[in-house]
């Protein structure tokens, strides 16, 4: 199910077009510990199971990230972008010393993702 | 200051410009000749350059680690203890050194190095190294002319990946039991934080035979991916964030190899009415329980990031809590009586300012900091951020999300059932805190937390020989206690008949 509004900066797009013609098609997996982070992997680098779910696109790539994180997420506005310096784990920007980076913006006047209407972040869960 | 410090050091040891791995027992260039600069925290400036290893040097150390395997599997325990104990020894001749070293590398304070990462990380050496001592295989009489055996044996080379909160203390933590159960490591540090593991390596590379502590630096996807995928590797043991640990979980399926995972946490820390009974010692100590959040920056895979207080007490104990947290001294890392330093990185630091902006969009209330702390002089543009309390639901994100900054959200129950409640309410079950003077309930309350650990009465002790693992998304696996050597050991067992008479099948 995709989130309202998930979107890429001209920077992130842009280094995601330049990690693809490296290393070919790829994934952002948004993960949750440690703070939220978004990692980018090659497509089929990781396993997808029954808590994964696909929340979105930039372009041709897909965001995905685990369903048991979904409720946090689904009033807020998604802008990934870039910013200086390593990033986390197996990440494949790391060696640029750049990092994708996920900003969200609360906007409870945003549909649910349920498409079952208005709904405020109190009234999650 | 931080020139100063480097300089009283480089008296003392050999402080490089630049670092290479550390490979059988010597410094080994990388093969492509790449490195990347370290960065201090403490100032955002470079420190040392690195080695910016690839698969080409974790072959390079797994060659020398296989090498010696053998050799160092069959070296008596005895000897085995001895050279940790001594492990340990050069590493307490040297604790300020270390601790120096640490606080620059990853920006903590040099008391929390001094008195809590460095004596912790040599106490493990000692600790394993009698474990070591002390353990026996078994003896089954199946009947009267049969036998099993039960002998440990080391699993070869393993690999491991630490994170870059503790670094050295994480390193220990994973190095001592592996080598004290006769295995070889390559280690591959974070690239956060690669500088004081190189220094330990030039103080106590010796003393071990070589190869069998290899420790190669670079980036996760160039050095930690292959070294985790690597067909050489009998184990692979990491401490990170949730979306590598499945990687490196997946990369083990691949080789049918074990692993265990140290992952996040969200851990509750729970005040119950009695806490507030008196104004005395405990209720002094609950109160620097409650603030324990700050302790590393909150960089604390087990940081009490949500307190628990009883509603009834929620005022006058928050109001205590409030004044404890104003008091905690924010300043330069290495003057000895800064309590918070910097965060490991200007990435962190802007993480955990947006989360006290997405919690005040949620309608939590700041009771206290929530912005960056700007430091003078040559700390301006170091990472520092107030320590923050945050008041709200457990339903929040800043609740729920794992956000490693020194923040702490707040709520009150009215319940023993609602505050059980709230505090399994989370994806995660590495640490807790439980805070009465009633033992009972004490004792049932820590039992129905799903958690690894419960502190009760306690926050934030890490002595060797209790045992520290997650619940939950929180991992797979303990830490710092003797069982960690079976998850270093393979059983082999001999099955033994005396008797001389056939079975009578054939």
């Amino acid at each position: 199910m995709p989130l309202n509004e998930i979107t890429a900066t001209d920077a992130a797009t842009d280094l995601l077009a330049k990690l693809h013609a490296q290393h070919g098609p790829l994934r952002l997996q948004i993960s949750g510990s440690y703070g939220v982070s978004v990692i980018c992997l090659p497509a089929a680098e990781l396993r997808l199971g029954a808590r994964d779910e696909l929340v979105g696109h930039i372009g041709e790539t897909p965001v995905t990230m685990m369903i048991n994180e979904e409720r946090y997420w689904r009033d807020a506005r998604v802008i990934i972008d870039v910013a200086k310096g390593v990033g986390v784990g197996f990440s494949i920007e790391g060696p640029e010393r750049v990092h994708f980076t996920l900003r969200r913006r609360l906007d409870p006047s945003l549909r649910d993702w349920t498409g079952q209407g208005r709904q405020s972040s109190h009234a999650e869960g | 200051m931080i020139q100063q410090a480097l300089n009283e050091l480089s008296q003392q040891i050999r402080i490089r410009p630049k670092y290479d791995n550390f490979i059988g027992g010597n410094w080994v260039a990388p093969v492509k000749g790449q490195y990347f600069t370290n960065l201090t925290p403490v100032t955002g400036k470079p420190i040392c350059e690195i080695a910016r290893s690839t698969a080409e040097d974790i072959e390079l150390a797994l060659d020398a680690a296989h090498k010696v395997k053998d050799q160092w599997g069959r070296t008596a325990p005895a000897e085995r203890a001895r050279l940790l104990n001594k492990i340990a020894d050069k590493m307490e001749q040297n604790l300020k050194l270390i601790a120096m070293i640490e606080t620059l590398d990853n920006g903590k304070p040099i008391r929390e190095t001094m008195a809590a990462d460095i004596p912790l990380a040599i106490d493990h050496w000692r600790y394993f190294a009698g474990c070591l001592r002390a353990q026996e295989g078994s003896i089954s009489e199946i009947d009267h002319d049969t036998v099993a055996y039960h002998f440990h044996e080391p699993l070869g080379v393993v690999g491991q990946i630490i994170p870059w909160n503790f670094p050295l203390l994480m390193a220990c933590w994973k190095l001592a039991p592996a080598i004290a159960a006769g295995n070889c490591v390559v280690m591959k540090p974070a690239e956060q934080t690669p500088m004081s593991i190189m220094v330990l390596m030039d103080l106590i590379g010796d003393i071990l035979p070589a190869g069998v502590l290899n420790v190669v630096n670079g980036f996760g996807v160039e050095a930690g991916k292959p070294l985790a995928q690597n067909k050489r590797i009998a184990k692979i043991a990491f401490t990170g964030e949730t979306t590598t640990g499945r990687l490196i979980m997946q990369y083990a399926s691949e080789n049918i190899i074990p692993c265990t995972l140290e992952l996040g946490g969200k851990s509750p820390n729970i005040f119950f009415e009695d806490v507030a009974d008196h104004d005395d010692d405990y209720f002094d100590k609950a109160l620097e329980g409650f603030s324990m959040f700050a302790l590393n920056q909150g960089e604390v895979c087990t940081c009490p990031s949500r307190a628990l207080v009883h509603e009834k007490i929620y005022d006058r104990f928050m109001e205590r809590a409030i004044k404890r947290v104003q008091s905690i001294k924010q300043g330069h890392p290495l003057d000895p009586s800064t309590m918070i330093g910097a965060q490991a990185s200007n990435d962190q630091m802007e993480k955990i300012l947006s989360y006290v902006e997405i919690g005040k969009n949620e309608g939590a209330k700041v009771l206290t900091g929530g912005e960056r702390a700007q430091l003078g002089g040559e700390m301006w543009e170091g990472y520092y951020v107030q320590p923050t309390i945050l008041e709200g639901h457990n339903k929040m994100r800043v609740f729920q999300e794992e956000i490693f900054g020194p923040v702490v959200s707040v709520t009150k129950f009215s319940s023993d059932e609602e505050a059980l409640s709230i505090a399994n309410d989370t994806l995660y079950g590495l640490g807790s805190g439980v805070w009465t003077r009633n033992g009972t309930r004490a004792y049932r309350f820590g039992r129905a937390i799903q958690a690894g650990r419960v502190w009760t009465n306690c926050y934030h002790l890490y002595p060797a020989h209790a045992a520290f693992g997650g619940y939950k998304q929180s991992g797979i696996g303990r830490e710092t206690h003797k069982m960690m050597l079976d998850h270093y050991q393979q059983t082999k067992n001999m099955l033994v008949s005396y008797s001389p008479k056939a079975l009578g099948f054939f």
